[in-house]
């Protein structure tokens, strides 16, 4: 994957910069030290490293403000990092910008129970905000599986999920409100403890961003009343069509379950054969089902989804009697990538999302594909929402092998676009997905978001590189391509 | 000269837009022509009418998701979703009193395009989300008469900036929508309404308070002062009203809860009573309704609903989302709402001086002109519907 060429006169700006930085922040807020600095050189995505010029961790919202200001003076670029987490290189540095990481900003500034919210900044865990408020009964619900590491900052930049979306949404569906620093280092307020402002949705186009369009400096999140009781089922089926059949006439019976997970024969073995938690490994494949609320409904719900399963030929049904129950339930789901990773020297992880109904299909295609590659494929979906995780084994140590994986990658998103399906349900397009843009949008739908990344950022200066294949000037892409009497009147019914 | 343009496909709404771009010449988008009211009045004497983009493409069930052209008259998705046991969640409001008894929706007015132009949601807002929250994609055509597409036909996307939702509550004026993808979620079994009469405003508050606080996931919070019950048919004298949705064995439990909780005797409302009620609190029927002051929609944090109601001398008002949605008659002409934080729309203007929202910052508003530009920088589509000089 290429990244846009250092430019000269940006990394000539070196001296200057730092100069300029140690001037107007503190010491603690500055990492110029090149053994330090490659702690930053990537995130969570394999096989991609860069060393940014210098990274600052501002301690306040003004930091923020004048680190971007000088940015702006020196024409320096700048990549966000919350908690270096992301699985597609949304937090990749570049060699001629600094990498404005946001993780000393992790205060939770408010806890407000009257209004349902809690304010935070930016580099607060997602896990976090949930632990505030867990003694008073409430959390937060998007549940990214790297809940512990990741920051809220870094969820608002990627619209993080998580196992619990189908039910209670993305991060985007659980905010109120945000504070951002613009490029230029002006500070604005968007929304509150409050819902659905008016005008714009800011909220909606800042959230999913990826770091494109300004710095997140304090975010208001929703937090829920945690549910009386939580149960879950596994369910087993000897093959995927009786699963997926399953899952549609689950939601056609009316029910959203809080979770809804399936698992591959190929990923429920590495699970068990990882584990050990008496899978049933002859299976063809492998459901978790959550239900969540008062006992009263979910005691009634679990008899009818298990109905459900019991008309789509389960093989084996088993329902968690308490929370300890439920937990070794999930302890397989939530180790899927290790279990995976202890089968492989590496792997790929893929995020597209298809439509339920096509599961088999897709399914089927990746088998050829698998064998038409030579690399092993282990399915784990979020069946509730149609969000799809493969993960592709392969050994990087052998000449070739990354490249061929990645290009197995490659034509599974296109796979999911094909059927109707998106590149990413959850892990942003980052630079991972950047150059399959063009196999979902056309040339003029990428130029018109890229003229609302100019109306934010007009130099390209935030994070470049990441989501856009190509990069236009914001002159070239404010340019009409319809002029004053070419266009002949247009013949159509009057009245 | 005025003209009225009413293309059939999307090449000819891209020539029109391409004349209206060449010309300089704005234009005043409509669908079923039932919102109209909403927003500053467009300076336009030329109309584009969309309704010929109009019919269900894709409607699954099981995938909870609906497909259809952006002039489809909105009874046209409520009769489908209607066979299949499902509904939008966020009851979309609709100024347009008269259909107030229409609960099935089978003569709703306005089209899908309208309802997500203007993107207000109704009483159940604060459990199940906004109009925003089940918009997935839309295809359309700019202010530059590009036509383009964003999002897709699933729920969980990240693929590019989410202009879905940018587009909803645009008041049309960043694209011509054409197509456009909303989640469905399934009809719950059973509703039922408690209704706790007497209660002082206070009271009435804490009530609404405590159930929001709960476990009870209740679909509907609100209050109506005396005027208000009276209008809706109910008791005369205050009403605090909890709504409760889901099967049969969760209604129940969830009933016996929430007396148990709010300490006081109820009565409960259902069937058609309850459902009339309802569609009455998120059109706004239970205000006076010929009225020469205008409506305001204000949205505020819960918590500073009774600083706000102490502070604003108001005759006409009612509560909705648990304290977080009051809406108000204007006591006078010149009146505005000033919600110490929060937002307000004015549904209803009698001035026009009178501004459509209250204005965000500077810098906001600064932000918002330049994203306008970026779909439509001639200015022509729907010119200061929203926020007044843009």
């Amino acid at each position: 994957m290429l990244m846009p060429k250092p430019e000269k006169d940006v990394l000539d700006q070196y001296p200057l910069l730092i100069a300029r930085l140690q001037e107007s922040l503190p010491a603690e807020s500055l990492v110029l030290d090149q053994d330090a600095l490659a702690a930053f050189d990537s995130d969570a995505l394999a096989g991609y490293h860069q060393k940014p010029m210098l990274v600052v961790l501002p301690g306040s919202t003004e930091e923020v403000a004048v680190t971007l200001k000088i940015c702006r003076d020196l024409n320096i670029k700048i990549v966000p990092r919350g908690g270096g987490t992301s699985l597609s290189g949304g937090a990749l540095p570049l060699a001629d910008g600094i990498v404005l990481g946001l993780s000393r900003l992790n205060k939770v500034k408010d806890i407000d129970y009257a209004n349902r919210c809690v304010v935070v900044e930016p580099g607060v865990t997602n896990q976090r905000i949930t632990d505030v408020v867990a003694g008073n009964g409430f959390y937060y619900a998007p549940d990214p599986s790297s809940q512990i590491a990741c920051t809220i900052g870094g969820n608002i930049a990627e619209n993080s999920g998580g196992v619990h979306c189908l039910k209670y949404g993305l991060t985007t569906n659980n905010i109120l409100g945000l504070e951002l620093v613009t490029i230029d280092g002006d500070i604005l307020q968007f929304g509150g403890k409050f819902m659905d402002d008016t005008g714009y949705d800011f909220l909606g186009l800042l959230t999913g961003s990826e770091g494109l369009l300004g710095i997140i400096t304090e975010v208001t999140v929703r937090i829920l009343k945690k549910p009386e009781v939580a149960k879950a089922m596994l369910v087993a089926f000897s093959c995927v069509e009786d699963g997926g059949r399953f899952v549609g006439d689950v939601i056609g019976a009316g029910i959203i379950p809080a979770g809804m997970e399936m698992m591959d024969s190929f990923a429920l073995t590495a699970v068990d054969n990882y584990c050990q938690l008496g899978y049933p490994k002859d299976a063809g494949a492998m459901l978790i089902v959550e239900l969540d609320g008062r006992r009263a409904e979910v005691d009634d719900l679990i008899q009818t989804v298990e109905a459900i399963a019991n008309t789509n030929n389960a093989t084996n049904i088993r329902i968690s009697r308490d929370d300890q129950e439920r937990e070794t339930i999930w302890r397989g789901r939530k180790a899927a990538f290790p279990a995976v990773g202890s089968l492989s020297q590496d792997y790929l992880c893929m995020d597209g999302t298809i439509p339920r109904h096509t599961l088999p299909d897709v399914l089927n295609a990746m088998k050829e594909m698998s064998k038409k590659y030579g690399l092993d494929v282990a399915n784990v979906f979020h069946a509730g929402d149609g969000n799809l995780h493969p993960l592709i084994m392969y050994n990087a140590s052998i000449a070739g092998e990354q490249a061929k994986a990645e290009a197995f990658g490659a034509d599974i998103l296109k796979l999911c676009v094909e059927v109707g399906g998106v590149l990413t349900g959850e892990h942003g397009v980052g630079v991972e997905k950047r150059d399959l843009m063009e196999t979902m949008f056309t040339d003029e739908d990428l130029k018109q978001q890229q003229r609302i990344k100019c109306a934010f950022d007009p130099n390209h200066r935030l994070n470049p590189g990441k989501v856009f294949p190509t990069l236009h000037r914001c002159a070239e892409l404010g340019h009409m391509h319809v002029h004053k009497g070419s266009v002949k009147f247009p013949d159509l019914p009057r009245f | 000269m005025s003209s009225y343009m009413k293309p059939a496909n999307l090449s000819q709404l891209q020539d029109c837009l391409a004349w209206a771009v060449s010309s300089e010449t704005p234009v005043s988008l409509i669908g079923g022509n039932s919102r109209a009211s909403l927003g500053h009045t467009v300076p336009a004497s030329h109309t584009l009418d969309m309704s010929h983009f109009s019919g269900i493409e894709l409607y699954q069930p099981e995938e909870l998701v609906l497909t259809a052209g952006a002039g489809t008259p909105m009874s046209e998705i409520y009769s489908a979703l209607h066979e299949q046991g499902q509904y939008l969640p966020f009851t979309p409001f609709h100024p347009d009193r008269t259909l107030e008894a229409d609960i099935s929706g089978t003569q709703a007015a306005g089209t899908l395009g309208g309802m997500i132009a203007t993107g207000i949601a109704g009483a159940r807002r604060p459990h199940t989300g906004s109009v925003r929250d089940y918009i997935l994609g839309v295809e359309g055509v700019t202010g530059r008469a590009a036509p383009f597409k964003a999002g897709g036909r699933v729920v969980k996307n990240v693929t590019g900036y989410d202009l879905p939702k940018l587009m909803t509550g645009s008041f049309g004026t960043l694209a011509a929508l054409t197509r456009i993808t909303i989640k469905v979620l399934p009809k719950p079994t059973l509703s039922r309404t408690l209704m706790f009469a007497g209660l002082d405003q206070q009271a009435g508050i804490d009530a609404l308070h405590q159930a929001s606080l709960s476990n009870c996931e209740p679909t509907g919070l609100t209050y109506l002062p005396t005027d208000c019950a009276a209008r809706a048919g109910l008791e005369d004298s205050n009403v605090a009203l909890i709504r409760l949705e889901g099967t049969e064995a969760s209604v129940q439990d969830r009933t016996e809860a929430l007396i148990r909780l709010i300490g006081k005797s109820c009565e409960v409302l259902t069937g058609e009573t309850e459902e009339t009620l309802w569609h009455q609190i998120t059109s706004a029927s239970v205000l006076p309704a010929a009225s020469q002051q205008s409506l305001w929609r204000i949205t505020l944090p819960p918590s500073e609903v009774t600083d706000f109601l102490n502070t604003s001398s108001l005759q006409h008002y009612y509560i909705c989302w648990g304290g977080g949605l009051i809406w108000a008659l204007a006591p006078d002409e010149n009146w505005r709402p000033q919600p110490r934080s929060g937002t307000a729309m004015a549904i209803r203007r009698t001035r026009d001086e009178i501004p459509f929202i209250l204005p965000p910052s500077a810098g906001i508003k600064a932000l918002a002109k330049r994203l306008k530009e970026s779909f439509d920088p001639t200015g022509i589509l729907n010119p200061g519907k929203l926020y007044g000089d843009f």
